[in-house]
């Protein structure tokens, strides 16, 4: 008998006393992962729309679903890599990088050359941080942490160190309209919500990248072309970072060299707490919408709970660790830890 | 490790987490019937401390509550602009803003006019590149690069070499600045042979002034865009013993300036009244706020020129919050 087995044996008799609270322990335990992040959100929900008499309103959910829309596609994007069991941590920097170039491009030749550059900027990054790891074998870690040096002082060599003006009225005024009541920032995140649940759950690509996350050892002896699939998975993470990027320079009206700055931990943050496995192979990207959901009303929510922004930091970083931890701790059980 | 150890392990992780994650909820709630909103891009630094002093206390002479938010660094706009976006939905009665770049504002400052909600530009004339603001208390930061020029060109009459500590990459108020410092030093000796920008921080201006002194090691002169960058000069002077020898000036006296500068590592400051410029951005959005008319819509305050001869002399209490004082955030 394992140690588990004879502790949860022993607690039987205590169960069957407090049958609610056992039946809720076990619904929790069998469907944790499934049902956590929406009931940890629902009870933010209710704390804020409590403390602040402005959380609960149309105009204040439309501004989290402004201030989310880059967020969620860095986060898509950031859930191919992880699902690889890897990271990219150049996406902040790939903002920064896309911002510039866009921002250069859109001011002599137009918003859709600007954002055409944009998006190619982004996949190409993507694409090198996907070379470096499997052709060089370098480890993702290190190769996308260089690249993020590498984003970073081109987009600060390209800007000159300062922020690029001038770009058409039309291409910032985006940011402030509404599409059927829906703030237009918040469209391309949930397009590229949509085609990276479609591309995940419903292609071949898709499956490739959930087995090789889960065992890349079966999956390369089962005749998977690892090489091409984590190439894939990495231009796919440059590209959401460059639809990010756009939603951002449209919001702020001119390029910015030091964009983004925060968004490799916020975007892990929400894959993580959205249910993606740091080890690859298991989570949704639909999870990773409640993430994303979950980091942004945070914020909001603190915001308007006038806590400064040094706390706030802190309090991503421990919603991270308590995420990584209870996840840790389902793993082990799963496994008969 | 045992799996049972492993649990508990875990266990332990996710209580602390949850404890910590609690602590820093235990935020004041709710919002007071009149309240001003207040968005910086940083606190970080003298003069932001000096200015919330001016706003938080004259704030309290008006009866008004102070939400004050800040972005956490200049890089950060697109957070400034969300911050304030959080400001309108609270529909305080006024905005404090400083935009870390008015470029990035033109459209949060329209939503806060369309719903009525006056913004006062504090520390800044601009609070966005294509929109007035309603009301601003600043000093201009071309005057202030302007008079940083005279005071290079006083301290160096036949010129010299100069290395510039130029702010931070995204801040407009530096590049201005700086802008204006060339105008003035043009047709001078003086003759700029380094300029690099860097994160406002202390630290990272000494690693940068200390790489100038190594590169150029008869440097004449370090201009410092604001004083976080040039106690951070001054203090690379004063490791490498050049105190007096390498001129030290910039703008914005804060207490750690006055230090240095009574140690002799500080030459010539441009200080702003910046507790002054705070009060003035209260007292203008009061005046909004009731409809009043303003006795000047561009409120420039006055810059104070401070050197070794003046520094005892001078009245501080526009231009430093108390010693010891630091903003409730």
């Amino acid at each position: 008998m394992t140690m588990y087995s004879r502790i949860a044996s022993e607690a039987s008799p205590m169960v069957v006393r407090h049958a609610p609270l056992g039946r809720l322990l076990e619904l929790l335990r069998r469907y944790g992962r499934q049902i956590g992040l929406p009931l940890v959100l629902a009870l933010l929900i209710t704390f804020f729309a409590l403390t602040s008499d402005v959380f609960f309103t149309v105009e204040n959910f439309r501004n989290v679903g402004v201030a989310a829309a880059a967020l969620a596609a860095v986060a898509f994007g950031q859930t191919f890599t992880i699902l690889t069991a890897g990271m990219d941590l150049s996406v902040g920097a790939t903002v920064a990088l896309v911002s510039v170039v866009a921002a250069l491009t859109m001011r002599n030749y137009g918003i859709a050359a600007g954002v055409a550059a944009a998006l190619a900027t982004g996949l190409a990054v993507g694409l090198v941080n996907g070379l470096v790891i499997t052709r060089f074998k370098v480890f993702p870690f290190i190769a996308t942490l260089a690249m993020m040096s590498i984003a970073s002082g081109l987009g600060l060599q390209l800007a000159g160190g300062v922020p690029v003006p001038g770009l058409p009225e039309a291409f910032g005024d985006l940011a402030y309209e509404l599409v059927l009541g829906i703030p237009v920032p918040v469209l391309p995140a949930l397009l590229v919500l949509v085609v990276a649940w479609l591309v995940l759950d419903y292609t071949r690509l898709g499956r490739r990248i959930y087995a090789i996350g889960g065992n890349e050892q079966a999956a390369r002896l089962s005749g998977i072309d690892i090489d091409m699939v984590k190439l894939a998975a990495y231009g796919a993470s440059g590209l959401c970072a460059a639809v990010g990027s756009i939603i951002l320079t449209s919001r702020i009206a001119s390029g910015q060299p030091s964009l983004g700055a925060s968004l490799p931990l916020e975007s892990v943050a929400a894959v993580v707490l959205g249910g993606v496995s740091l080890f690859g192979g298991r989570g949704s990207v639909l999870g990773v919408g409640l993430g994303v959901v979950f980091v942004s009303i945070l914020a909001n929510g603190l915001n308007l709970l006038n806590v400064s922004s040094y706390a706030q930091m802190m309090v991503i970083g421990a919603a991270l660790i308590l995420a990584v931890a209870l996840d840790q701790m389902l793993i082990s059980r799963r496994s008969g830890g | 490790m045992t799996s049972d150890q492993s649990r508990k392990r875990y266990l332990r992780q996710a209580t602390a987490a949850a404890a910590f994650m609690g602590c820093a909820l235990a935020a004041t709630p709710g919002q007071a019937a009149d309240r001003l909103g207040v968005t910086l891009p940083t606190v970080n630094g003298p003069w932001y401390t000096n200015i919330l002093y001016g706003i938080t206390d004259e704030a309290k002479k008006h009866d008004y509550n102070v939400t004050i938010l800040d972005a956490g660094g200049y890089a950060n706009v697109d957070k400034q602009v969300s911050q304030m976006q959080t400001l309108i939905v609270q529909k305080v009665k006024a905005i404090l803003l400083d935009a870390g770049d008015p470029a990035a504002f033109n459209g949060v400052v329209r939503q806060a006019k369309a719903v009525k909600i006056p913004v006062v530009g504090s520390g800044s004339p601009k609070v966005a590149s294509n929109v007035e603001p309603d009301a601003a208390a600043s000093s201009s930061h071309c005057n202030i690069g302007h008079e940083m020029g005279k005071g290079a060109k006083g301290l160096l009459p036949n010129g010299g070499t100069l290395a510039i500590l130029a702010g931070p990459p995204a801040g407009f108020w530096a590049t201005e600045r700086l802008r204006c410092f060339k105008e003035e030093i043009v047709g001078s000796q003086i003759k700029i042979v380094a300029e690099k920008t860097s994160d406002q921080d202390v630290a990272t201006a000494l690693t940068l002034a200390n790489d100038f002194l190594q590169r150029f090691p008869n440097v004449d002169m370090l201009y410092g865009a604001d004083d976080t960058y040039g106690v951070g000069a001054a203090r690379a002077v004063q490791g490498a013993q050049k105190c007096g020898k390498t001129k030290v000036l910039f703008a914005v006296l804060g207490v750690e300036a006055e230090e240095l500068m009574r140690a002799g590592c500080v030459d010539y400051v441009i200080a702003q009244q910046v507790v002054l410029i705070g009060r003035k951005a209260v007292q203008q959005a009061d005046k909004l706020i009731k409809a009043q008319p303003l006795e000047m819509k561009l409120d420039e305050v006055a810059l104070v020129e401070v050197n070794k001869g003046n520094i005892d002399k001078i009245d501080k209490s526009t231009i430093q919050a108390p010693k010891g004082w630091s903003p409730k955030l």
